[in-house]
């Protein structure tokens, strides 16, 4: 009777890692054939990440969203502050992620100094855990993070349950692609070639960006007018408690993983900043409150005084995102107030107001 | 509640596994008042008065002399006040006065013909009164049955129930088989084809007769999915527990007439009107005498034909009125109780017809007619029902005499509510497999045939199973997933 209840534990046992193994490769096929993860924006966030744990130490780390990949040139700082300088900053990447992807790295990755974007474009607006692009910013993230508790926790913690399919299962994402066998077949031959399998950088190109490595996009265009003043500028403002804890998270696990912390925020255009006076100081102070209390650095580029650093069209690819030109300038800017050359209450303006007035 | 029925499904199996064999009935009922409880404290509160009710009442028939009054009269009392329970409570929220009840039980209907078929049987001494509270308890409020059924008797279903089974291997691997079964149906095949009916069916002025017809055969797959695939969950779940529950589904689709096809579909409740209405009624002094009398005066034949149709008549429009109280689900009482007795009456005359017009009745292309038929008839009942209400299932009759328009059939109309063509081709492949099924169950065990495969085979055949649930189920973010249909009764 004994042996017999050990038997059909045992067979059970069998039973049960033979259909996990069989849904483990069944999965990862779906994910292969359906996943678009050589095309631009899942294809550099994959290559991003892969660098990203291959790095032993990192002396400088950037987070962030879009602003942070697209404005902090990390060739360039690399050449100015020495040492080893990565970009982490992902598309829509919000503040829990930020906590969770840092998290992450400083279980395994040396880290001397992170600075944290927290431009308000992303930060400010969402319920993380329902709303759908930024879940779907944290993929970006999510799917090529290394397996531990830090994912774990962030995809069980910073979604709702309804997305819980999505947020392990990549494929499920991608399911009504399954029917359009051309796409299909692309993804197959993409991720057949040696430029995919070995992290190159040929395949992540688009008409207009290109990954440089170590986490930074360059971006080529230069925005009209009609670009600098688009719909992206018109955000309205409202305070996320949410987003203020996690800032509060990050800047402790920073402290106790003894990781210095400086929260940063990049130019934007002259027009987008006329259409957020009416609230940006509130955030402003908001950030500054929040780093003071912590007693951590605030370095609000949106601020800086127009002799160093002038938000002209010819530095832009939109009305928020400063293009190859733009990033090049600020970084070079960026490296001097960390090298101690400029101090930062020198070259930037105390509110949106004294700058808008100040450049009239 | 799919997701929730799961997880207390899941939870359940695993508390179950963790205790001795005569302790399950009591992680069951656990577990069945958490779940009650979920739906609130004055539901359960309301179903513990009734579950006592019912103890108390059994125990009072079984005790009372055999063919008394006094039994007799236990008996009619509790049942016209279960009777009048259900009723207040269909009155009260078809008519919006939902605040004048105290509390709406989750399962109210169900509990109630539970409770009624406890005691009858009790009565008719074919059962034995239960003499532990709490285990009749569980009788009553087993979570899995509560919502939907089925409508288990007492007496087949207590001993497993109270006793305990042991959790087998096979059990549980026959039991998931089914259960992964259920929710395919209800995941990937209803809820597509729900956003295709609720977006023709609410909405009559833009669509053709055909595409309104079209509708209305995909709400009859799309309720056969939703409903067998509930019943699959809660069988496959007992199943793994080793508790066998009565089958409430036999491929009612592939049945040649009307009464046949209530004998395949919600068997547990046909089984149940016939039992406890039809039967008592044909038995009574009553009816007796008036068939006696009819026999008399207008023949044998028509005389037992007349007497089955007042039973028939009284069953069906008890069943209408079960559904809803309003004049849609009367409606489709009546149509179901005509054509039942219009078939009954008529078999006579029908038969020499078929034989007049030289029809092979044994050929499969007439059973395949016959199923047509009894599926069309069937069909025409969901539109009774699904539409708000008669005014438009007469607009949606006129439509398709006056404005059939095949031709939307085949235009894009038909992809306009999120289900692309692929999605659709996707869906038909998919109800093919169920039709496949089917037939297999027909002729054998379609769970033998698997079990007899090689275990590499079998693992496959699962995990594909779990990846086409996975991957294609209509749930997540963007969609609500629709309630099981019949919980609303």
């Amino acid at each position: 009777m004994r042996n017999s209840k050990i038997k059909s534990v045992i067979k059970a046992l069998v039973a049960f890692s033979g259909i996990c193994v069989t849904l483990v490769c069944i999965w990862k096929g779906l994910r292969y054939a359906l996943s678009d993860e050589y095309t631009f924006y899942k294809g550099y966030a994959r290559v991003m990440m892969h660098e990203l744990y291959e790095q032993e130490s990192i002396d400088t780390l950037f987070c962030g969203a879009s602003l942070c990949y697209r404005d902090f040139d990390t060739g360039l700082l690399e050449k100015e502050l020495g040492g080893n300088c990565f970009n982490a900053g992902s598309t829509i990447q919000g503040v829990p992620v930020s906590y969770y992807l840092l998290k992450d790295i400083y279980n395994r990755i040396k880290v001397g100094h992170v600075y944290l974007e927290l431009g308000p474009v992303v930060e400010i607006r969402y319920d993380y855990r329902t709303d759908q692009d930024i879940v779907w910013g944290m993929y970006f993230i999510a799917d090529y993070m290394k397996w531990g508790l830090p994912k774990l926790e962030m995809l069980l913690g910073e979604t709702s349950p309804e997305y819980y399919a999505t947020s392990f299962l990549v494929a499920r994402r991608y399911w009504q692609k399954a029917f359009y066998f051309d796409y299909v077949k692309r993804n197959i031959q993409a991720k057949g070639t040696k430029v995919y399998r070995e992290y190159g950088y040929d395949l992540l190109r688009s008409e207009d960006e290109w990954y440089v490595g170590k986490g930074y996009v360059a971006n080529g265009v230069v925005a009209s007018l009609d670009m600098l003043n688009d719909i992206n500028a018109a955000i309205e403002y409202k305070v996320n408690e949410g987003w203020k804890s996690y800032v509060d998270k990050i800047i402790n696990l920073c402290k106790e993983n003894g990781v210095e912390i400086t929260l940063v925020t990049t130019p934007v255009s002259g027009y987008v900043l006329s259409r957020w006076s009416g609230w940006y100081d509130g955030y402003h102070d908001m950030v500054k409150e929040i780093a003071r209390k912590n007693n951590v650095d605030y370095w609000d580029f949106t601020l800086v005084k127009d002799g160093y650093f002038k938000p002209e069209a010819g530095l832009f690819s939109d009305s928020t995102h400063l293009n190859m030109y733009g990033a090049r300038q600020f970084s070079t800017l960026f490296a001097r107030v960390v090298r101690g050359e400029l101090a930062y209450d020198d070259i930037c303006c105390r509110s949106a107001t004294e700058k808008l007035n100040g450049s009239r | 509640m799919l997701v929730k029925l799961l997880a207390f499904i899941a939870s359940s199996y695993i508390a179950c596994l963790l205790v001795p064999k005569r302790m399950r009935w009591v992680v069951l009922l656990v577990a069945s008042f958490v779940f009650y409880a979920l739906a609130g404290i004055k539901a359960l509160l309301t179903m513990f008065l009734f579950s006592g009710i019912s103890f108390a009442f059994g125990i009072a028939i079984e005790d009372s002399a055999v063919g008394s009054k006094r039994r007799r009269t236990l008996l009619v009392a509790v049942v016209l006040l279960v009777v009048a329970w259900i009723l207040a409570i269909k009155l009260c929220v078809a008519s919006g006065y939902r605040n004048l009840i105290i509390a709406i039980p989750l399962g109210a209907s169900y509990v109630s013909f539970s409770i009624i078929s406890y005691l009858a049987d009790i009565y008719w001494e074919r059962d034995k009164a239960d003499r532990n509270f709490l285990k009749h308890l569980l009788y009553i409020l087993f979570f899995p049955k509560i919502t939907e059924g089925p409508i288990n008797k007492h007496k087949t279903l207590a001993q497993s129930l109270y006793e305990g089974q042991d959790l087998t291997y096979r059990n549980f691997c026959f039991g998931s088989q089914r259960m992964l079964y259920g929710i395919f149906k209800k995941l990937v095949i209803a809820e597509r084809l729900s956003m295709i009916t609720d977006g023709i069916l609410s909405d009559l002025a833009g669509y053709s007769g055909c595409m309104i017809a079209a509708a209305t055969v995909f709400a009859a797959i799309e309720l056969y999915c939703d409903f067998s695939g509930y019943m699959d969950i809660v069988l496959g779940f007992t199943e793994t527990l080793g508790i066998k529950m009565d089958e409430n589904f036999r491929r009612p689709f592939f049945s040649r007439s009307t009464s046949e096809f209530w004998r395949r579909w919600h068997i547990t409740l046909g089984t149940w009107f016939k039992d406890y209405v039809y039967t008592p009624l044909v038995m009574s002094g009553i009816v007796k005498k008036m068939g006696k009398w009819c026999r008399k005066k207008i023949g044998k034949e028509f005389g037992n034909g007349l007497m089955k149709a007042v039973a028939l008549s009284a069953v069906w429009l008890l069943t209408g009125m079960w559904h809803g109280t309003g004049a849609s689900y009367i409606a489709w009482g009546c149509w179901c109780g005509t054509i039942i007795i219009l078939s009954t009456f008529l078999e006579g005359f029908y038969k020499k017809a078929l034989a007049f017009l030289h029809i092979n009745t044994k050929a499969p292309s007439w059973k395949l007619f016959q199923m047509f038929r009894t599926s069309a008839v069937f069909c025409f009942g969901i539109m009774l029902t699904r539409l708000p209400d008669l005014h438009h299932v007469g607009i949606a009759i006129r439509k398709f005499v006056r404005e059939p328009g095949l031709s939307q059939l085949f235009s894009k109309d038909l992809f306009r509510f999120g289900v692309s063509v692929k999605d659709f081709i996707l869906m038909l492949l998919f109800l093919l497999g169920v039709l496949c099924v089917s037939i297999m169950q027909e002729r054998r065990s379609v769970r033998e045939f698997i079990a007899s495969m090689n275990a590499p085979v079998r693992w496959v055949i699962y995990a594909a199973g779990i990846s086409i649930v996975v991957f294609f189920g209509i749930y997540g973010p963007g969609h609500t997933m629709k309630d099981f249909v019949y919980a609303q009764f």
